[in-house]
């Protein structure tokens, strides 16, 4: 077993304070490693708030009582693919301006180009760095945020 | 002498009529009484009648040899007159073997000893050139060319040779013949020349080519549309093209090559194929959309029989090929997936550790863990690559062209490659101008390109070395170049450097990680940018890795984008 370092209280206050800031993630991932991976690297390393999800009808059930400010989706899973949560999702009441974020495996450039152009702030590819990842996120969704004014 | 021969007859037939006179005259005699012949004949009449019969006895003799010497003038007239005529026939026969054959006496070891006109004039040798030499040098390799050698071994035997020979004239020009070796040989059997008769068959086997070459066009499935490179009229076209135009050949003939497709932009066709016109490249290739599917078109420049200037376009259904690769892309895909996805559990499991986050780790187990990192990094370095190769083959690279500056993309490169610099103890020094470098290029394949190239510098540096990034304007280009102070490349290996899985053992003999396929990429990501990579090295002084990519006029200059994440 891994033994976690928690963040300290300090920077889960700090984290909260600002409305604007990015705390809640909802991350949704079939594979049980990468789970791991995320939640330590968003947690650990980033100091959010994260909700993780192995599929996206569970992920959808539980997506309200979270109130989720960014999903952070695998793009191919079984059943429901990434794509398809997140409009699950933004379909529901108080969630429509839930942005999200991809994870793929996939190289195409084409595959990337279209998700964002179907609304995605980003796509991030995978094998991605655990200790960068917080960082990535943070700063895509703080430019999100100044681009919306 | 010729007149004294007709004479002599004519006074022989004389001589006998007055033989026969006498012998007339005798026979008279010879029935009369004594009174008759007292009372008839003068006195010594008697005496001149056995002279007379001498006489007429010598004439019948003269008549005798001179008949005889008739019928043996007759006799050699006709034999000289046979003579004449058969040497005039052999004559004529050495006259026709001579205009039709190409006649050579060689020694028996096949020195020539006389050469016909026929031989001079296809040979192209004149024949002091060939008297005296041997017949070797006619063949492209005389000592492996199985008719020479068959030749010799045949005519040692004291048998003909018969067969056909590929030869080689004075130009260089190949000859095909049909040649005849007939082996003479003295009184006592000695073998002492060969009498060799040749026919040139090249037209014939050339015609034959051509026909077989003509039936192989018919039979081919791909279409072959020859025609006029001005007015674009069809002169040729194979069997499958006629079948896509649903033209019969005289059809065929009347129609253009603009009637091939509906909607068939002729001044676009014009554009594609002027590289050819200005001798630019020997052949131009498209991939279109035929209404039967998608084709490839490739087209070549050539000259006809009369000078003319005929495009010969080559269609061929790609199909197929196109399946193949969706089918292959497909699967690159699912590969790409499934080795990402626990390539990133590994990583991300490894980076974790190392960083400490969850945990001091003792030195030894830090160590085990580095090694387990590097090789993960490795292998995604390979599976990274070979998609990329996977991708440049299917012709699936993108590329996002946009103005940038290469100043700040050089930058960039160093900040993301400095963690691995710094692993090698090895420095980066920049050399960049003033103003912004500015061209038109996909900053994330240029960063990939910038990073294969200054981590092979890297690896290839001596610890605390410098790699040199350098900058600079070149004639309307901005040339980029990545210096190192390493062991050097060979030059040998220039043929092989870029490329699929060529590592040139280094000078030093220490082998550095690597795919093989880097530079191969960087090659294809360049030339997508109109510019081509190049090295020059000096074995224990360093190398320098430099391309030239166009200067782009615009001023506004664009911050290259981080490779790896895509921003909307």
């Amino acid at each position: 077993m891994l033994e976690v370092i928690p963040p300290t209280p300090e920077q889960s206050a700090s984290n909260k304070e600002q409305d604007m800031s990015l705390s809640r993630i909802l991350h949704v991932d079939d594979d049980e490693d990468i789970r791991t991976i995320v939640q330590l690297a968003l947690e650990v390393v980033g100091s959010f708030d994260v909700m993780q999800f192995s599929n996206g009808h569970e992920a959808v059930a539980a997506a309200q009582g979270f109130a989720p400010q960014l999903l952070l989706l695998d793009v191919m899973m079984p059943e429901m693919s990434g794509l398809d949560v997140w409009k699950s999702i933004i379909a529901m009441p108080g969630l429509s301006h839930v942005p999200a974020i991809f994870v793929t495996a996939k190289a195409e450039d084409e595959f990337s180009r279209g998700l964002v152009s179907d609304g995605a702030l980003a796509v991030i590819t995978k094998p991605f760095d655990p200790m960068t990842l917080a960082q990535d996120v943070n700063d895509i969704w703080e430019r999100a945020m100044r681009k919306a004014g | 002498m010729r007149d004294l021969k007709t004479i002599l007859p004519a006074i022989a037939l004389c001589l006998a009529a007055i033989a026969a006179t006498f012998a007339f005259l005798n026979f008279r005699i010879y029935w009369m009484t004594d009174a008759e012949v007292h009372r008839h004949l003068p006195a010594g009449f008697l005496t001149h009648q056995v002279l007379y019969s001498v006489g007429a006895s010598l004439c019948l003799i003269a008549i005798s040899y001179s008949l005889s010497r008739i019928r043996n003038e007759q006799y050699e007239d006709l034999k000289h007159a046979a003579n004449d005529r058969h040497a005039r026939e052999l004559d004529f026969h050495q006259k026709a073997i001579n205009t039709h054959t190409i006649v050579s006496v060689m020694s028996p070891d096949c020195i020539f000893l006389e050469v016909n006109e026929n031989f001079v004039d296809v040979f192209g040798y004149s024949s002091k050139e060939l008297i005296g030499k041997s017949q070797a040098m006619l063949y492209s390799h005389r000592h492996l060319d199985p008719a020479f050698q068959a030749i010799n071994k045949t005519v040692a035997e004291g048998r003909v040779w018969s067969g056909e020979e590929k030869m080689r004239s004075k130009s260089g020009e190949i000859i095909y013949v049909h040649t005849t070796v007939i082996p003479q040989h003295n009184d006592s059997g000695q073998h002492v020349r060969n009498v060799t008769m040749r026919t040139d068959v090249t037209a014939a086997r050339k015609a034959e080519a051509d026909h077989f070459l003509t039936m192989m066009l018919e039979e081919l499935q791909d279409e072959v549309y020859i025609y006029d490179a001005e007015t674009l009229k069809i002169t040729y076209v194979n069997r499958s093209a006629q079948a896509r135009c649903g033209w019969t050949p005289s059809e065929a003939r009347k129609s253009r090559i603009t009637d091939t497709a509906p909607n068939f932009d002729e001044r676009m066709f014009r554009a594609h194929v002027a590289p050819l016109i200005a001798e630019k490249v020997p052949v131009v290739t498209i991939e279109a959309l035929h209404p039967k599917g998608p084709v490839e078109i490739a087209t070549r420049l050539m000259t006809g029989l009369d000078d003319k200037k005929l495009f010969v376009s080559v269609l061929r259904d790609i199909s197929w090929r196109k399946q193949v690769e969706k089918a292959k892309m497909e699967s690159v895909s699912v590969v790409s997936h499934e080795l990402r996805t626990p390539l990133t559990s590994i990583k991300g499991s490894l980076r974790l550790l190392q960083s400490g986050v969850l945990g001091e780790l003792n030195p030894k187990v830090k160590s085990i863990i580095d090694i387990a990192s590097r090789n993960s990094d490795r292998l995604l370095m390979v599976v990274n690559d070979i998609l990329d190769l996977e991708k440049i083959q299917a012709n699936k690279m993108d590329f996002e062209m946009e103005p940038l500056d290469l100043c700040s993309l050089v930058t960039e490169a160093v900040e993301i490659n400095q963690g691995f610099a710094d692993e090698h103890g090895v420095t980066f020094h920049t050399m960049l101008p003033e103003e912004p470098a500015m061209i038109r290029g996909d900053a994330d394949r240029l960063m990939q390109v910038m990073t294969n190239l200054m981590s092979n510098a890297v690896k290839f540096s001596p610890t605390d070395g410098i790699v040199t990034l350098t900058v600079r304007q070149n004639a309307g280009y901005w040339r980029v170049s990545i210096r190192d102070k390493g062991p050097g490349i060979p030059e040998k290996a220039r043929s092989t450097l870029f490329k699929s899985f060529a590592q040139t053992t280094p000078i030093d003999g220490r082998k550095r990680e690597g795919t093989g396929l880097g530079l191969v990429i960087v090659k294809t990501i360049l030339k997508f940018h109109s510019s081509v990579i190049d090295f020059r090295s000096e074995v224990g002084v360093g190398t320098e890795f430099f391309f030239d990519v166009p200067a782009h006029v615009e001023s506004a200059a664009k911050r290259p984008r981080l490779a790896m994440v895509k921003e909307s």
